[in-house]
């Protein structure tokens, strides 16, 4: 844990001279501290001022005066975020930078649930077996939070928390359209929610369908279906279980041509199913958790590209065969105890499975596991009146890699009730996905001339690959200017080593094609990240609503392709504002500065957008909304044909 | 005498009374204002406080801490305002011959402290008009409430509870009886949960599983904070930071007119807000009256 001994030093100097407990009822606070109570930071609810690291509050308010679609769309709402669309139906999200459309360094989770696909990596966020109409808020930790969350809680965290069963009872439908030839959207959802005496529960139905890019075969159709039901056991104990699915039909693939032989048109079936089984039991002092989670991903993604030209041969012929299937499956445990007035403690652990089977990428029929063992712990102490100290860590062993720990250090020194400084410094690790450690990807080519068949490698795992290293601080300050009128400033500065990169292996093939490159990747990288970011978030009240966030970076690599995927700054703007009962408006402006993304050598020119939505509130149940994404300019995004045009579209929303 | 000599002698006169008369003016002219923290409440009722008092009058803002460091008391500052236990600890141990009053106390904090003849706005709404509301909020047959002892009603209080025609169970906590079995009881045993200012009771530790047994027990809970009801109560009756300052400015405006003049030690608030979740509301299938009916009927109730 080398991150302790250049903390420690600080932290003496910035302990008080006498320590006195904290124990005068403060009245004052019972009645009007006004701070939202989160629970992703550190697994222990807590007020976002003593929130021992950078986290952003996505809320329901926010969602809806969004008017977004797609579920990523709302990271744009987020400091320092970056959101980029590979296709029309492949958005990728990343904190800063390094980001890709399987990208592997920000942990994802649905009600605690990780959605990380343990095949390729990433996300599937169009396809995710879940609506946005049944979000409550998204909580967002950015920086690493692997003292919580484990591997891939690298760069960030990102915590969606849907509706309790509970507040949904009735039903409520919305559709979708627009008028243009692209995207062409159709869109639908509906939800029923009813009750039986401790029983609550909620089905949702959607379906997300438009054409993509115009001129690109990237269109999607997308069915999904989420059922919850949250029931009551004693008075202290509660259930909750999910089960969800959603199916997926996406464009893939170009026109065949002389410089597009093997990724051709095509269409891509995807299906994502998860099953949650929560118990929650509230005691005097304490709080206990178990969770079973089980996520799938089942892609059928196989064609023939016809005859190719290969190694100097015509005529050549393969079959591409991009099928997968990945499960996670996973077991958790978390206590939090109330040692004192002064003392919070949590702690607990988990077995996790991943199970994946993928002719493409493990070069074998069998489904190849992979084990992680997880114990954690964390303490919470407040020593003297505005002092806080956070302390955690993560212990991690798989059957990739070796035991790993990864630790979280946060002091906070609060002024008054309004304001809070903080250090942070903690350290991650990113583990290898089976890919990247054991993959084997071949293509098994058929030459005509003479008649042979060879098996072509394009990809191999590297099984001495150590897991990417985060080192990371940060002085933060946030504040409390008014009810509804919050601030947050961060100076932050990380370092990532023990990157991969790519190298190439010399592999010889025999004749015909002799010595070929064959792609893998080892540890070589470092990358070095320091900026500053901040956030204002002012809404007073449910009329009148104000969110703004910045961030500007300094990124340095040994590699080129990973200095330029971060942008030197980002930025939004978003506001509403309830004219009166019956009108309302909303807007939001986006920046990205220039970018190139690491699956694609594209540069990206700056993006400027603007968007805006009307709605109307015809009675109590009914809503007409108009949604206008992109009235500024035309703009690029990833690859060159990936042109962002101007979108209308209207929605009718309603319930009874 | 020439009349320039007299109109000499006026002005000498004018002169040599003008540091008496500016003395005089200074002696009721200066309210020091003693907050226990810097926060946004504290400041929003000192802002309603200053925009309230009707003469011109010279307000001089400092923390505990300063008096505590020894802020030195001019004989003109006869007016102190405490704001918060803090606040009022420090003024009280300044001595007689300042009138104090005293906000952001609950009774049970302004009964605990040793305050002299100082004047106590409360931060409790009195019982009556908790009763009011949550009657007029849930039409209930029974509500319950939980206390370290057994509250005695007076003849108003029963009398009230006789007009709204439910009943008020109480129930308390001692080292056997620990909250949640407590209030698992109360649950079952009535319609809704009336919190009280209760700082032993209800505070960070335990409010979580107060108001999530209580959602999942389908009861409302009526609670004395709007803080409580963003994080799940159905309502709260309360006196906003701006409530207060208008008290305490009409107690600064009657003392400025009739110095001799001293109210009860404990006030009850008299100026109240509201604040409802309605997404609890629809959960729980409560149907919550307009805010000015429910004054209305809550300043009828409870004169």
């Amino acid at each position: 844990m080398r991150i302790f001994p250049s903390v420690c030093p600080l932290l003496l100097l910035l302990l008080p001279i006498s320590a006195k407990a904290q124990n005068e009822a403060t009245a004052a606070e019972d009645f009007f501290a006004d701070s939202p109570l989160i629970l992703t930071a550190s697994r222990m609810a807590k007020p976002l001022l003593e929130s021992p690291a950078s986290v952003s509050v996505i809320d329901r308010q926010m969602i809806e005066a969004s008017g977004v679609r797609e579920i990523a769309d709302l990271f744009r709402l987020v400091p320092g975020f970056v959101v980029g669309f590979h296709s029309g139906h492949a958005p990728a999200v990343s904190y800063h930078g390094l980001g890709q459309e399987f990208g592997r360094q920000i942990q994802v989770l649905i009600d605690g649930r990780s959605v990380f696909i343990p095949s390729f990596g990433g996300v599937p966020w169009s396809n995710l077996p879940l609506l946005i109409q049944d979000i409550e808020r998204i909580e967002v930790i950015r920086g690493p939070n692997a003292v919580t969350y484990g591997a891939n809680a690298f760069l960030a965290t990102i915590n969606i928390i849907t509706r309790d069963a509970a507040e949904d009872l009735g039903t409520r439908y919305s559709v979708t359209t627009s008028d243009n030839a692209n995207p062409d959207i159709e869109d639908a959802y509906l939800r029923i929610g009813g009750q039986r005496d401790d029983i609550d529960w909620r089905l949702s139905l959607g379906a997300l369908n438009d054409e993509g890019f115009n001129g690109v075969n990237d269109s999607k159709r997308v069915a999904k279906a989420n059922f919850r039901m949250d029931l009551l056991a004693g008075s202290n104990q509660s259930w909750t279980f999910q089960l969800g699915s959603s199916d997926s039909t996406l464009g893939r693939g170009f026109p065949k041509s002389a410089d597009i032989q093997t990724d051709i048109e095509r269409d891509e079936k995807a299906r994502n199913s998860y099953l949650n089984l929560q118990w929650e039991g509230i005691w005097d002092s304490s709080t206990s958790i178990a969770r079973l989670t089980h996520t799938r991903q089942d892609v059928t993604d196989n064609f023939n590209p016809g005859a190719l030209d290969f190694g100097g041969f015509s005529g050549v012929t393969t079959y591409i065969d991009f099928d997968r299937i990945s499960d996670r499956t996973d077991l958790e445990l978390i206590q939090t105890n109330e040692i004192s007035d002064n003392l919070r403690l949590v702690f607990g652990g988990s077995i996790r499975r991943d199970k994946v089977k993928s002719l493409f990428l493990l070069n074998d029929e069998r489904f190849h596991d992979v084990d992680t063992n997880r114990l954690f712990g964390g303490v919470e102490w407040r020593f003297g009146e505005n002092w806080l100290l956070d302390m955690g860590l993560m212990l991690e062993d798989s059957n990739l890699t070796s035991l790993e720990e990864s630790p979280r250090i946060s002091l906070i020194r609060k002024f008054g009730q309004r304001h809070a400084l903080r250090l942070v410094a903690s350290a991650a690790k990113r583990n290898p996905i089976l890919w990247e450690y054991d993959g084997e990807t071949e293509f098994i080519a058929n030459i005509p001339a003479p008649p042979t068949t060879v098996n072509l490698p394009t990809w191999l795992g590297n099984d001495d690959i150590e897991p990417e290293d985060i080192k990371s601080y940060e002085v933060g300050l946030r504040s409390q200017m008014a009810t509804g009128f919050e601030t947050d400033i961060k100076l932050f500065r990380y370092k990532i080593t023990r990157q991969f990169v790519s190298a190439e292996l010399p592999v010889d093939l025999g004749p015909p094609l002799g010595v070929v490159d064959v792609e893998t990747n080892v540890n070589g990288g470092s990358t070095e990240v320091r900026g500053i970011e901040f956030a204002i978030n002012y809404n007073p009240n449910d009329s009148v609503g104000f969110n703004t966030g910045f961030s500007l970076v300094d990124a340095k690599s040994s590699e080129d392709e990973y200095e330029d995927s971060i942008p030197d700054y980002t930025a939004f703007v978003s506001a509403r504002y309830r004219i009166n009962p019956r009108h309302e408006v909303s807007g939001a402006f986006y920046y990205l500065d220039e970018i190139s993304w690491l699956d694609s050598g594209n540069e990206v020119a700056v993006a400027r957008r603007l968007d805006l939505r009307y709605a109307y509130h015809l009675n109590n149940e009914i809503d007409i909304e108009v949604i206008g994404q992109n009235l500024l300019e035309d703009y690029g995004d990833y690859e060159e044909e990936n042109i962002h045009d101007q979108v209308v579209y209207l929605r009718l929303s309603g319930g009874f | 005498m020439t009349n320039s000599g007299y109109k000499e002698l006026l002005l000498c006169g004018l002169v040599l009374l003008m540091p008496g008369l500016a003395a005089g003016q200074q002696a009721a002219e200066q309210i020091v204002i003693v907050k226990s923290s810097d926060n946004n409440y504290f400041n929003q009722s000192i802002e309603t406080l200053i925009d309230n008092v009707e003469r011109a009058i010279k307000f001089k803002v400092v923390t505990a801490q300063d008096l505590s460091d020894g802020f030195e008391i001019e004989q003109e500052q006869r007016i102190f305002i405490a704001l918060g236990q803090a606040a009022a600890e420090s003024v009280s141990r300044l001595g007689n011959g300042v009138s104090t009053f005293n906000a952001y106390l609950t009774r049970e904090q302004a009964q605990n402290l040793e305050l002299g003849n100082q004047v106590s706005v409360l931060l409790d709404q009195p019982l009556r008009r908790y009763l009011a509301f949550c009657k007029l909020m849930l039409m209930p047959n029974s509500v319950g409430i939980i206390d370290q002892q057994e509250i005695i009603l007076d003849q108003t209080q029963s009398g009230l509870l006789q007009e709204l025609d439910f009943n008020l169970n109480q129930y308390q906590l001692d080292p056997l009886n620990k909250l949640l079995p407590v209030l698992r009881r109360l649950l079952s045993q009535n319609d809704a949960l009336l919190m009280l200012p209760r700082h032993s009771i209800y505070n960070r530790d335990t409010l979580k599983g107060v108001l999530l047994t209580s959602y999942r027990n389908r009861k409302p809970v009526i609670s004395y904070s709007p803080a409580h009801v963003k994080s799940g109560a159905l309502a709260s009756i309360y006196s906003s930071p701006a409530d207060i300052g208008r008290h305490l400015a009409a107690l600064v405006n009657q003392t400025l007119q009739n110095p001799a003049h001293r109210g009860p030690a404990f006030q009850f608030a008299r100026f109240y807000s509201i604040s409802v979740n309605q997404r609890v509301a629809r959960a729980l299938g409560i149907v919550v009256p307009g805010e000015r009916d429910l004054r209305a009927e809550l300043d009828r109730l409870e004169p």
